[in-house]
């Protein structure tokens, strides 16, 4: 390993807004060196390889090449300089062959592309790491695992010196992964600096060093050796005093409003999403899930809206089946959702804020049972959550892809707390939101459980989690591997199973993770 | 240089960049008429003159527009809910053949609900083709431009073969791919005895309301757009998609087929394959032009029927090609969609770092 660093950044900052998703973030980089920047999903890796490629420019900072000072303004210039980046969803052009997309658009000479001696390169690169990849293959034929294998070799292709590879397991096949693993180490054999951005701790102990982020800010960087399992998930979810539990004293436990046994899912490839998963919530009670996003969460909230049919199991909703039923029959029944995304489930941008408020009520007897919409009585619906909520816009006739993201929020908010007379499902409401609408999430979470609602909250900030919830289920790999008392659990041990660690220790899951 | 995408367009540019694309549409049939040898003032007022002239003129272009904006209202119908709908083509002759059969069937009851039963008749005949589209789409997820496109064929086919066979005019060969005459009664009325300006139009007017009322009051056209916007929204929050492509599809078929029942009995007083021809592929286009407006469809159906009409006179006058108006429609399309979007964006001016 040389001395100097081929990629130095200092103090990268980005802002989206309020919302500070990289804040004043160092890291350097040696050639053939393979380093880790680890942590939950929004705590700023992606922000932060995004700078790095070109993809969004700093707010604030320094990028350094080989000691020159870089200012990417898109991936062409970080490609020009040097560094590759693989994306989680592969960009590739099913319909063509694996070698039309590696010469997709590098310097074809005006009119002819010289196939042949693109393939000898492409043939020389693949014999010294050892990929054996047909190039005269549709991309579409190939496996997953080969897909990447593509654009690995498309970044090398380039000449890249720096190879940035996100989330690169979260598609792959353990086998798979073991195969990427060994091409990583020989790519840092040519002397190429390989970052992965993970939130899997056995990948992490791999690197040579670790950049640990958190809440936007790195956390710490240590090396591989130093680094234990436990060390990371305390870096990873923060040591910060646990905030006080929720204050309010324990009742007399109501009856049950949400009941779901052994629930499974399974992806369009047949992946297991959720794996039979049963959990009961009762009224007043807040069930918090922790968990790193993509372990099971989303499908999981799916199914309990009626949005996602289960592949097995059944849901009992205020002691009423609902097997086989839409999301209709759910928020008849009472259920409420604020969706992940709230702009991409939850919202229809060209509405109006009014209009957005009645998605789904469009037929409600209140707004003039299923012909006409009654506008005055929409308008004043509006008027009304507008105040509630302080949604801050010009009128109720903004269209609300103009909102800030936590007035947008807002709006979703709004409209599913006055759904959810029964059961509300809130998947990450508070992300990427500022201090004073988190305050007022937690406050109407907190009001609607008074009210005797039960709540299913879905979060991966455990300071969040502990504050607000009556229990805390983890999810790993589909499935809830422990339920625990936030007020006597440590934030370590539901760390520590959320990264899978414990789960493996238990035997769960055949997830090889030394200590 | 930068294209930097725009929050909000100020209306009066947006007024002067479709004033411009109809500046330039005008400069290209200019060219095109040139192009053609004939003289391009004389060529162009004969075009004036032939669309709206005189009363009759402007008769003539209502008439033949009235079509067009009624397949326009069905594209809009279906485009707005993002269902990419080509079936207007056929809709418009399932439409009319299935309001003929009505007319054989129903003949000895008055004129009146004789011609009531042939509209229902022929709307049924289109609602069920285009029915047949979005099940297809519904239970095989097979892309409803496709399915369409295809269909379009089959109904084409099928109406030509009915024609030249079994609906016939008696005496006729089968080079004379028509039915023989409607009996007069079931010809529909002029409207107050004017020559030519049939009742047809008046369902038109009907349909600009009804379609206006709908898309901007009404339940269903708040789904129709809330689809077209963010389909995974409305269904997450409990719409049926497959039951809401059923009832977009059925009403849209509806209305194209409405479009090949006035041609039929107002028009043609016959059923020909030539003349309900292209009047579904140009409701697609006056609707894209109209911005997926009833209002926009309208004036653009207006427009290009007084095109059609008045390109006629200047092929008499001037022996330029009636074609010319094809050529002039796609121009204005694409002219109109680029000014749609380049409205979006605007273009920014900096030095290099």
């Amino acid at each position: 390993m040389s001395a100097a660093p081929i990629l130095r950044a200092t103090g990268l900052t980005k802002r989206f807004g309020a919302v500070v998703a990289n804040d004043s973030v160092s890291l350097e980089i040696f050639p053939g060196e393979l380093l880790c920047l680890f942590g939950e999903n929004g705590a700023g890796k992606s922000t932060l390889s995004a700078m790095l490629y070109g993809e969004k420019r700093p707010d604030a900072g320094r990028l350094e090449i080989k000691g020159k000072a870089v200012a990417f303004r898109s991936p062409a210039d970080a490609i020009k300089a040097g560094i590759g980046m693989v994306h989680q969803h592969f960009v590739l052009a099913k319909a063509l062959t694996v070698l039309e997309n590696i010469v997709a658009g590098t310097g074809a000479k005006v009119w002819r592309l010289d196939l042949d001696a693109a393939r000898a390169r492409l043939a020389e690169i693949g014999a010294e790491l050892g990929i054996e990849v047909d190039l005269d293959r549709p991309v579409w034929r190939l496996s997953v695992g080969e897909q990447q294998w593509v654009e690995i070799l498309k970044a090398l292709y380039l000449g890249v010196e720096i190879l940035i590879l996100d989330e690169p397991t979260a598609v792959l096949t353990p086998q798979e992964s073991d195969q990427l693993f060994g091409l990583i180490g020989m790519m840092r054999r040519r002397g190429l600096a390989v970052i992965i951005v993970t939130h899997k701790l056995r990948e992490v102990l791999q690197a040579d060093r670790i950049t640990v982020l958190r809440r936007g800010r790195n956390v710490g960087t240590l090396s591989g050796a130093d680094a234990t399992p436990e060390l990371l998930t305390q870096m990873m979810v923060g040591q910060a005093a646990a905030a006080a539990p929720s204050a309010e004293p324990p009742r007399a436990p109501g009856r049950v409003i949400v009941q779901a046994q052994n629930l499974a899912a399974r992806g369009f490839g047949g992946e297991v999403l959720v794996d039979d998963v049963s959990l009961m919530v009762r009224e007043g009670e807040i069930l918090g899930i922790a968990g790193v996003a993509g372990n099971g969460q989303k499908p999981l909230l799916e199914m309990l809206a009626g949005i996602r049919r289960p592949d097995h199991g059944v849901i009992t909703i205020d002691g009423q089946s609902l097997e086989g039923r839409g999301p209709a029959a759910f928020m008849q029944a009472g259920v409420g959702i604020i969706p992940e995304d709230r702009y991409a489930e939850g919202l229809v941008g060209e509405f109006s804020i009014a209009d957005n408020l009645i998605l789904g009520q469009q037929r409600a007897g209140r707004y003039g049972g299923g012909l006409f919409i009654t506008r005055k009585k929409v308008a004043e619906n509006a008027r009304e959550a507008m105040a509630r909520y302080a949604i801050a816009a010009p009128s109720i006739d903004t269209e609300v892809r103009l909102l800030s993201g936590g007035n947008a929020q807002k709006v979703v908010l709004a409209r599913e707390l006055a759904q959810a007379s029964v059961l509300l499902l809130a998947n990450q409401p508070t992300r990427g939101l500022d201090i004073g609408v988190v305050a007022l999430v937690h406050a109407e979470l907190r009001q609607k459980r008074a009210a005797g609602a039960a709540i299913i909250l879905v979060c991966e900030d455990l300071d969040d989690l502990f504050a607000l919830s009556d229990r805390i289920a983890v999810m790993f790999a589909g499935r809830i591997v422990d339920i625990l008392d936030p007020v006597s659990a440590s934030r370590e041990t539901v760390g520590g199973l959320m990264a899978g660690h414990a789960a493996a220790a238990s035997n769960r899951e055949p997830v090889s993770c030394e200590s | 240089m930068r294209i930097v995408k725009r929050t909000k367009l100020a209306p009066v540019w947006s007024v002067a960049l479709y004033a411009a694309a109809a500046v330039a549409s005008l400069g290209a049939a200019a060219a095109l008429i040139a192009i053609a040898g004939a003289p391009v003032g004389d060529s162009l007022s004969a075009l004036a003159s032939g669309a709206v002239g005189s009363p009759a003129a402007a008769i003539d272009s209502l008439v033949k527009a009235a079509p067009f904006i009624l397949t326009g209202f069905a594209t809009c119908i279906a485009y707005r809910a993002g269902f990419w709908t080509v079936g207007q083509e056929g809709q418009v002759l399932a439409g009319g053949a299935a309001a003929w059969q009505a007319s054989l069937w129903t003949s000895g009851l008055p004129p009146a609900l004789s011609i009531a039963l042939c509209i229902l008749a022929g709307m049924i005949g289109g609602g069920a083709l285009a029915g047949l589209a979005a099940w297809l789409k519904i239970r095989f997820a097979m892309s409803e431009i496709v399915s369409t496109v295809m269909l379009n064929y089959v109904v084409f086919y099928a109406l030509s073969w009915l024609i030249s066979g079994p609906w016939m005019a008696s005496g006729d060969t089968a080079s004379y791919q028509q039915t023989s005459v409607l009996p007069q009664d079931l010809w529909l009325p002029d409207i107050f005895g004017i020559a030519d300006l049939h009742m047809g139009v008046i369902l038109v007017a009907v349909a600009l309301v009804w379609l206006y009322l709908v898309l901007s009051r009404a339940a269903l056209g708040y789904e129709i757009r809330a689809m077209g916007l963010n389909a995974t929204a409305l269904s997450q929050r409990g719409v049926s998609l497959s039951k809401l492509i059923f009832k977009i599809m059925l009403i849209s078929g509806a209305v194209s087929a409405v479009a090949g029942f006035i041609e039929t009995f107002g028009v043609n007083h016959r059923l020909t394959g030539d003349n309900l021809s292209g009047l579904g592929y140009e409701g697609i286009i006056v609707a894209l032009i109209g911005r997926l407006t009833p209002v926009g469809t309208l004036l653009a159906g207006l427009f290009f029927g007084a095109l059609h009409n008045g390109a006629l006179f200047m092929n008499v006058m001037t022996g330029v090609p009636t074609a010319l108006v094809e050529t002039l429609q796609g121009i204005v399309l694409i002219l109109f969609l680029v000014v749609g979007v380049a409205g979006h964006f605007r273009v920014e001016w900096s030095k290099q770092p």
